[in-house]
């Protein structure tokens, strides 16, 4: 299973990906941005699980129940965790596809779960 | 509501604890005893329908102290189901469009949907409106915040989708 740091490297190099190659007004691109901001957020939220607990999960379901529980998430971070993972779904699985605006919200809101679980990074 | 018969073994020793306590004439001495026993809901169900029965033995059906306790409780207990909430909670606000029920692969879900996501403080309030839910009500497995562009075609990922509050 992926340490802390390990998954640290990835929520950076998704990070890399996401502010080089996508933009959040081409609306081709909107889905990915999308799905990419929420496997950010979900690195950033197994990395400090990881380093903080030694917490690893298996799926989806596990780790919702671990953000649940652990203690170490505020409800600003788990709310914003969530719509990230709902609009994820639904750039996969809607008709339509996700708007520039929500595009721009969910990289927002990924880089806010990462300013607040590891405010470090961002100084 | 089930049945609990009157031959279920009640544990001996939770049973002793609660007969000294109520068998007191003065039950504010008894209290602890009641307070630091370890019955399980069962064995308090029993015993409360076996007070019950006596206090009909004595008083009729007659209302009195006794009854509008037992009223109370019976209101408060009374099952709320998850949907109310819902209905309840997406009235009170003027950006939510729908909700549904969804079910799929034998788990219950639900979704709000909104004029527009986008908006920070709704989309996250609505987030802890739909936590709070699934901590209240276990036979809901999940949520999902979307609105009206996110959710369009989704109905083929569910088994059974059904609208449960829908804006007038």
């Amino acid at each position: 299973m992926p340490t802390a740091q390990e998954h640290k490297k990835k929520y950076q190099d998704n990070k890399e990906v996401l502010n080089s190659v996508f933009d959040c007004n081409n609306k081709l691109h909107c889905n990915w941005i999308v799905t990419i901001s929420f496997y950010i957020s979900l690195h950033i939220i197994e990395a400090k699980l990881a380093k903080e607990q030694n917490l690893h999960s298996r799926d989806h379901k596990q780790r919702d129940e671990m953000i649940e529980n652990c203690g170490l998430f505020s409800r600003n971070v788990k709310n914003k965790y969530k719509q990230l993972k709902s609009n994820c779904w639904s750039a996969r699985y809607s008709k339509n596809d996700m708007a520039p605006t929500i595009a721009n919200q969910m990289k927002r809101f990924a880089e806010e779960i990462e300013a607040e679980v590891f405010p470090e990074q961002n100084k | 509501m089930k049945v609990i018969k009157k031959n279920e073994e009640l544990s001996g020793s939770n049973f002793d604890r609660f007969r000294t306590a109520m068998v007191k004439v003065r039950f504010s001495n008894a209290r602890s005893d009641i307070e630091n026993s370890n019955a399980s809901a069962q064995e308090y169900k029993m015993l409360s329908l076996d007070l019950m029965d006596e206090v009909t033995r004595e008083n009729g059906d007659n209302k009195n102290s006794v009854s509008n306790v037992v009223e109370k409780w019976v209101t408060r207990l009374k099952p709320r189901y998850w949907q109310e909430d819902l209905v309840e909670f997406c009235q009170s606000k003027d950006d939510i469009v729908l909700a549904y029920e969804i079910r799929k692969d034998n788990e219950q879900a639900f979704i709000i949907v909104m004029d527009d996501s986008t908006i920070d403080e709704n989309v996250l309030q609505y987030n802890d409106f739909g936590f709070e839910i699934l901590k209240k009500y276990v036979e809901i497995s999940d949520f999902m915040v979307l609105d009206v562009i996110t959710c369009s075609g989704i109905e083929y990922m569910f088994d059974e989708v059904n609208t449960i509050y829908k804006r007038g």
